[in-house]
């Protein structure tokens, strides 16, 4: 026998000790006993029973097992990657130990990385996914938005009007909308062609203005009525239009799909609790970067159609101080340094933002829509950028006539139902 | 070695479990500290990792099973059933609720034709999942396989589930023999396919005791209840304020009523449950013999207790261990009766699937 095995015999080191195993061919389940020994590279091993004796060469590094092995193992289940199907069983003691200090592939250690590698890759690929878009650098929900058919936008954008409907109806006045149209007529030359936008007041009780997806922008007749002049208002139909310029309610909706289909997805559906999480995450409104760029989309289309922008500043301020007065005093202070608070809100429609808060307590909390001003207060900086124009408005939007006329669209302002008079009440 | 074989010469196959359900104890502190290190992804490395010691422990005269799956395939088919499955209903939902609103009708429509169709899925996910755990089964190198339809298999699921809804549970057994003859008989190690003769007449009358009892019980549970419920509908008539200690008291009478019945209709149901795996096994032949199982109704409802609480005080960390306590547990009880001639037994010829058990780790069905 060791005749055999002499001329593979490679150096003075080589071990001469031999082990008893069984040897299965991959084809059949029948074990033919084997004699094996462990040679400086690989491992010798001759059937014994086989007509033509025929000497197998297994290499060290292509060992594997399919159980981690240890040193105190007293079996071993050896595979060959070059011989995919063949098994070498050895049940002799000390086996394990002689083979593991040769074999690279076997070891517990090589075992447990490979099975972390790809979870660990993939988990860190999602890490740095996280961080680019957390930093600006890309964002692919925002990508994706305008890629989006405006079919599907439009579609998804009627669906949410039509829920909003549900609740509030939608105001309209001969002269009022006489004055609306005015206005839009006024911002539209500053307006990208292709922008096939609808502005509507809807019955809403507290100040509000928000862009729904399919260029649908929707602001509440309490914003119209606390509003004191057309520039203020005109002031945030330019920043709202900034938004669907941007696309960022479409956006908004892809972050939320995306985030839940993720989580749901990379936890086998257990992460029902994070998908809560998420969709707090998201519904939190639009980043200040979005913010920041809707701004500057609000004060281009103001410039060019020359609207005093001073007057939106103006209105964001009304808002602040209004909310000190309401909030504790450090609530107020976050507030006006603009710190964003993450989300503490319950979820709502995720697809909308609120605008520019309200100013009666009870507004609230009255409608399951949360005011945005919790969450993303106007800064003292977004303040400062409005207020540096130096333009005049030429000329007025609207006369005093149909200013009226607007603060009217949606019938005198209603009185409170329990006790308290609010400042719009009128008499 | 005897080299010709002959129909009848064959081996005794001697079935034994190398473990104990401790061994399982790090794996599962383990799996669940690099769960959260890579945000919930080693979930089906973890799988893996667990099938292959339950597998290795197992024995076939005295050699160990093999599972040669992988994390990645069990990933790649859950996400696979996802995107096929689970993404486009719930992108459904989404766009319903958005188009026609919350309260539309067709919402209604599509949960209901989604329902049924997932009732179909269960089958063919619990078959496909089979298919893929056998054809990852390896013992010296010899690779099972499940051969048949998955959606044939989810076929007949679907419509004996009906049936027995409709005969209020006395078709269990039926149905039950029935989905396990098309999984047995298309079961096969190598080449070799294992055959069922169980009948469902033969096991009928170990169900219809615990089917008995359970109406019975239902009965009775109904009659003892009555004055509690009566004394409750009076109150609530009488108006005004109730002693809240009094209503207290009458409800936690009425849910240990429900308890106690839910004891009683488990121990029955082990019974049956026992007797029914100790059947199969028993009507599963391969080569010369045939399988031998001696579960107990008393082993088996210990067994689903104690899981149970290790599962919960543990926060499911300790899932592994009640796996490999269920999986040693059979294992332990498991033999063969008869020899098999091993040599005999060629190569499966059935090709490999590159992706594993998607749908069901969706529909979280899954033994082991």
């Amino acid at each position: 026998m060791n005749d055999d095995y002499s001329r593979y015999e490679r150096g003075p080191h080589s071990n001469r000790r031999s082990w008893q195993g069984r040897w299965s061919d991959g084809q059949t389940a029948a074990a033919h006993p084997v004699e094996i020994e462990l040679q400086r590279t690989a491992l010798l091993f001759r059937p014994e029973d086989s007509p033509t004796p025929k000497i197998h060469q297994w290499p060290y590094n292509a060992i594997q097992s399919p159980h981690p092995v240890s040193s105190s193992d007293d079996h071993v289940l050896l595979t060959a990657s070059a011989h995919p199907g063949e098994r070498l069983y050895i049940d002799e003691p000390d086996f394990a130990r002689e083979i593991l200090e040769r074999a690279p592939n076997i070891s517990r250690r090589s075992h447990q990385w490979a099975l972390l590698k790809w979870p660990l890759g993939m988990a860190a690929a999602l890490v740095l996914f996280w961080a680019l878009t957390w930093f600006d650098i890309i964002s692919p929900a925002n990508s994706l938005a305008h890629l989006m058919p405006d079919k599907a936008r439009i579609t998804i954008g009627q669906g949410i009007i039509k829920t909003i409907r549900q609740d509030r109806k939608i105001c309209h006045t001969a002269a009022a909308d006489a004055a609306l149209n005015k206005m839009i007529a006024r911002l539209s030359p500053a307006l990208p062609k292709d922008l096939n936008f609808r502005i509507e007041v809807a019955d809403i009780n507290y100040v509000n203005a928000f862009a729904a997806p399919g260029d649908r922008i929707i602001v509440s007749g309490k914003l119209i009525q606390q509003a004191k002049s057309p520039d203020e208002v005109a002031g945030v139909i330019a920043h709202e239009l900034g938004h669907s310029i941007e696309r960022h309610p479409e956006a908004n909706l892809i972050r939320a799909l995306g985030i839940l289909t993720m989580l749901q997805l990379l936890t086998a559906g257990e992460a029902g609790a994070f998908g809560d999480l998420a969709f707090m995450l998201v519904q939190s409104g639009y980043s200040r970067s979005a913010e920041s760029e809707a701004d500057v989309h609000a004060d281009k289309i103001l410039s060019a159609v020359n609207v005093d922008s001073r007057p939106l500043a103006g209105f964001f301020e009304r808002i602040i101080s209004l909310r000190k007065t309401k909030k504790s005093e450090d609530d107020g202070d976050t507030a006006e340094n603009g710190a964003e608070t993450k989300p503490a809100n319950k979820p709502a429609d995720q697809t909308m933002t609120r605008h520019p808060g309200d100013d009666e307590e009870e507004s609230d909390y009255e409608s399951g829509l949360t005011s945005w001003i919790s969450t993303h207060p106007p800064t003292k900086k977004r303040i400062e950028f409005f207020r540096n124009s130096k333009r005049e408005t030429t000329p007025e939007i609207l006369t005093q006539t149909e200013w009226q006329a607007l603060k009217a669209i949606c019938g005198k302002p209603k009185p409170k139902k329990k006790g308290g008079s609010s400042k719009a009440d009128e008499t | 070695m005897n080299s010709p074989h002959s129909p009848h010469s064959g081996q005794p196959i001697d079935i034994s479990w190398a473990g104990k359900g401790t061994d399982y104890i790090g794996l599962g502190f383990k799996i669940f500290f690099l769960k959260i290190i890579t945000l919930g992804i080693y979930h089906f490395w973890g799988k893996t990792e667990t099938r292959r010691k339950l597998w290795n422990q197992t024995r076939i005269n005295s050699e160990p099973l093999e599972y040669t799956g992988t994390g990645m395939e069990l990933f790649l088919g859950f996400l696979l059933a996802m995107l096929v499955v689970f993404v486009p209903v719930f992108l459904g939902v989404i766009a319903i609720v958005t188009i026609f609103g919350q309260q539309s009708p067709l919402l209604g429509v599509f949960m209901a034709l989604v329902y049924i169709f997932f009732l179909y899925l269960v089958g063919v996910a619990i078959y496909s999942a089979n298919r893929y755990r056998i054809s990852r089964t390896q013992w010296r190198g010899i690779r099972g396989a499940l051969k048949g339809s998955a959606w044939g298999y989810g076929w007949t699921s679907f419509w004996t589930s009906i049936v027995t809804i409709f005969s209020l549970g006395l078709a269990v057994p039926w149905q039950s023999i029935k989905l396990q003859r098309i999984i047995t008989d298309n079961t096969h190690f190598g080449e070799t396919p294992m055959h069922f003769t169980g009948k469902a007449s033969e096991i009928f009358k170990y169900f219809i005791l615990p089917w008995l009892v359970m109406v019975g019980g239902l009965v009775v549970l109904g009659f003892l209840l009555m004055p509690y419920f009566m004394q409750i509908q009076s109150w609530q008539q009488a108006g005004g304020i109730v002693d809240p200690a009094k209503m207290f008291k009458v409800q936690m009478i009425i849910l240990a009523h429900y308890f106690g019945f839910v004891v009683f209709a488990a121990i029955a149901y082990a019974w049956y449950q026992s007797k029914y795996y100790n059947y199969i096994a028993e009507k599963t032949h391969f080569s010369n013999g045939a399988f031998n199982l001696t579960t107990t109704p008393g082993g088996l409802i210990w067994l689903t207790i104690s899981n149970l609480l290790i599962v919960l005080l543990s926060l499911t960390i300790l899932t592994p261990v009640a796996i490999a306590r269920v999986f040693g547990y059979i294992v332990d009880n498991l033999s063969f009766n008869g020899t098999v001639d091993i040599a005999a037994i060629q190569q499966s010829q059935q090709e490999l699937s590159k992706t594993g058990e998607g749908l069901a780790e969706g529909f979280d069905i899954g033994s082991f």
